[in-house]
């Protein structure tokens, strides 16, 4: 992965990953990490929780303190939770991170990032966490934003991409892996897609002059878990779809949703096939992935 | 005269020369102080003409959704009498609100007297004429038209078309037509919602109608494209009649590339002959005669490029920047963050970066340009991109359509700048 990646570093690695080459797999000469991100000249701290001073309260007032910080190496420092054999980094040094004297800062600029492939993989691996994360901490009370969800979506399947074409290491064969890094991630992209037309979707309002949406999107043989098409029947107003549903028992995994998606269980045994799972099915890949 | 040695006599001459200037300057210029006192903007004073609360937050039950009242757009109706009348937008809710001024109240009503209680009828004995009395000036803010339950998606745009009538609102995947005085009936022209949602890749930033043909408007898309549509082809407008990309730079490509391309605003210019979009790093102004690439482009920030992971994690990458033509289309603005925004002139090719801030320029000063060191050596004067406030963006910026006044939100202030007043 990253060897010698020190928590330290890790924050101040954000800006430098900034210089990353363009294109995957390309090797284009990076230029020196310059100074990072948000850390002012005078040395002035930032924020407790470990913020850039520069960066918005916007979206990150439901992190929470300290954590999931910077995009590599995503096992240092991250709060992983459930996830047995995974060391949790104290909190209190992300924040440290940030409120390093200067000095310490040219320290770490005389590493060199490693751009290799291991290190491509591993920035790569990064932004599809945070990802993940935008688009799980996007989903509250609020009405999500539709733009940018498409737009994380869109660099979602980029990466996913990228992520297939690079040589995939040797899995275990466990049958909760099935062998392809596909199926977890578009699963999850495709739940979380469906769930945001769940909670936004066209209501039979008397005024709207379109006609709303029939029961087509409702086809029984997806092979996408069929809670999410029970729990859409409901928005559209047809009965007849919803007897059509009584015979599947979605208690087990049936939720609400407009509320927010609860964090990942501390419990490890997830129901297969639920949202949870194929996020832990992911969290697994990316620990066995180098 | 040398200061040090005629120092009496140079302070005379000065007196002297003071004098003669205000001497009879009542009588000279009559013309030029009443203008200065009826115009106070020439010295740089705003109050506030009026304040009123457009929307309140809402929730929809049905979906366990909050709606803020945040408004989205306003826009100005054109002017036809002594009122105004805007249109403003949050998520899904458009009003249309009639701003207009009492400076007059009548007196002596017959029926009611001074306190609005009703009269006795039997006390009345004498019939008058109420008569007009100056008050002091009243703005008042009301409700003409709420055009509602129209959009499932947020509202991004409103664009009053140019025939005074009709208005087009926005959302992310559907565009629908209005006429401005019926509030229960709208027409959808462009849906770009899939079949299955999970087919959705792109989606509807923001839209206008072209200043002279009513029948003409454009829609950008999170892909950084534009289509023009012409209402007079089909009642759904789901076939454009012009497309316009710009093809992608392979060298620069990189994750980001989708997000940084997704057009925040875009604007026809006052003639109708261009538009200009903004997008993350730049701004583009097309020649609507050419859809192949635009014929110019500015870089507002090009400096982020390299910071565009930080951006996104963040979520900055995702700020919306507003840009806005001058009047007679020579120059464009659009803002940036640490309270910077930039202003183009077409012509020269000359931009600069300004600053709008409190601490930084005194009234009436003239504001001096700001210059940030992209990386390395850091100049005198200059700002570096780490030490950039990125809370501080200016993201509404708008320009009077005749006059060299500039309007700019910083967020929570608002500044008034113009030409310096010779």
């Amino acid at each position: 992965m990253c060897p010698g990646q020190t928590v330290k570093g890790f924050v101040e690695k954000v800006s430098s990953l900034d210089s990353v080459p363009r294109v995957a797999g390309s090797r284009e000469p990076v230029s020196p990490a310059p100074v990072p991100y948000g850390e002012r000249q005078d040395g002035r701290q930032g924020d407790g929780d470990g913020r850039p001073p520069g960066a918005p309260l916007k979206g990150q007032s439901e992190r929470p303190p300290g954590g999931k910080r910077g995009p590599c190496p995503p096992l240092e420092g991250r709060k992983a939770t459930g996830v047995p054999g995974v060391s949790l980094a104290a909190e209190g040094t992300m924040v440290g991170g940030l409120k390093r004297k200067h000095s310490d800062l040219e320290e770490e600029e005389e590493e060199k990032w490693d751009w290799g492939p291991a290190g491509l993989r591993s920035y790569q691996q990064a932004l599809l966490r945070i990802s993940l994360d935008k688009v799980q901490r996007s989903l509250g009370p609020r009405a999500p934003s539709l733009r940018r969800h498409v737009l994380i979506h869109n660099t979602l399947q980029q990466l996913q991409a990228a992520l297939c074409l690079a040589p995939a290491p040797a899995l275990p064969p466990e049958p909760l892996f099935l062998g392809e890094e596909d199926f977890s991630l578009s699963t999850t992209i495709g739940s979380i897609l469906r769930e945001l037309e769940t909670s936004m979707d066209e209501t039979e309002t008397p005024q709207n002059p379109v006609a709303p949406p029939g029961p087509q999107n409702e086809e029984l043989p997806q092979p996408d878990p069929v809670f999410l098409e029970a729990l859409s029947s409901r928005y559209l107003g047809d009965s007849g779809l919803d007897d059509f549903f009584l015979d599947i028992d979605t208690s087990t995994v049936e939720k609400e949703p407009a509320l927010a998606p609860p964090e990942p269980p501390h419990n490890f045994f997830c129901t297969p096939g639920s949202w949870e799972w194929n996020e832990l099915d992911h969290i697994m890949e990316i620990i066995l992935g180098s | 005269m040398a200061l040090n040695y005629h120092y009496h006599k140079v302070m005379e001459e000065t007196a002297d020369t003071f004098i003669e200037i205000f001497k009879g300057l009542q009588e000279r210029f009559p013309n030029e102080i009443q203008t200065n006192k009826s115009h106070p903007h020439s010295r740089g004073e705003y109050n506030v003409y009026s304040t009123f609360q457009s929307h309140e937050p809402e929730f929809d039950y049905l979906k366990s959704l909050e709606i803020e009242e945040k408004i989205n757009k306003i826009r100005w109706l054109p002017q036809q009498n002594a009122a105004h009348f805007l249109l403003s937008t949050n998520d899904k809710t458009i009003k249309l609100w009639k701003i207009s001024e009492r400076d007059k109240r009548a007196e002596g009503y017959n029926l009611k007297d001074e306190d609005g209680r009703l009269r006795d009828p039997f006390r009345i004995t004498a019939l008058r004429v109420p008569i007009l009395k100056p008050m002091d000036l009243m703005v008042e803010a009301s409700p003409r038209r709420i055009f509602a339950n129209a959009h499932t998606y947020h509202i991004n745009s409103i664009s009053v078309n140019s025939d005074h009538e009709t208005y087009l609102s926005a959302d992310d995947l559907r565009i629908n037509l209005w006429h401005l005085e019926i509030t229960d009936r709208s027409f959808n022209i462009v849906d770009i919602k899939p079949a299955n949602m999970e087919e959705l890749t792109e989606v509807i930033t923001a839209a206008e109608f072209h200043p002279h043909q009513c029948n003409v408007f454009v829609y950008s898309s999170s892909k950084g494209t534009i289509r023009l549509c012409d209402m007079r082809s089909s009642a759904l407008c789901d076939r454009h009649s012009k497309f316009f990309e710009e093809p992608e730079d392979p060298s620069s490509r990189s994750f980001f590339s989708e997000i940084i391309s997704s057009i925040s605003d875009v604007k026809f210019s006052h003639s109708g002959r261009y538009m200009m979009t903004r997008d993350y790093l730049s701004v583009k102004v097309w020649d609507l005669n050419m859809e192949s690439r635009p014929v110019e482009t500015h870089q507002v920030h090009e400096y982020l490029r390299s910071k565009l992971c930080s951006l996104y994690e963040n979520d900055c990458i995702f700020d919306k920047f507003e840009c806005c033509w001058n009047g007679p289309d020579s120059a464009i603005m659009t803002g940036s963050y640490n309270n910077f925004f930039r202003m183009f002139d077409r012509n020269t090719r000359r931009d600069v970066t300004l600053e709008a801030s409190r601490e930084n320029s005194k009234p009436r000063a003239s504001l001096k340009p700001r210059r940030v060191c992209p990386g390395g050596k850091r100049k005198k004067d200059e700002i570096s991109v780490d030490s950039l406030d990125f809370n501080k963006k200016i993201l509404h910026t708008a320009w009077h359509p005749s006059d060299n006044i500039i309007a700019v939100a910083a967020t929570n202030n608002l500044y008034i700048f113009q030409d310096k007043v010779n």
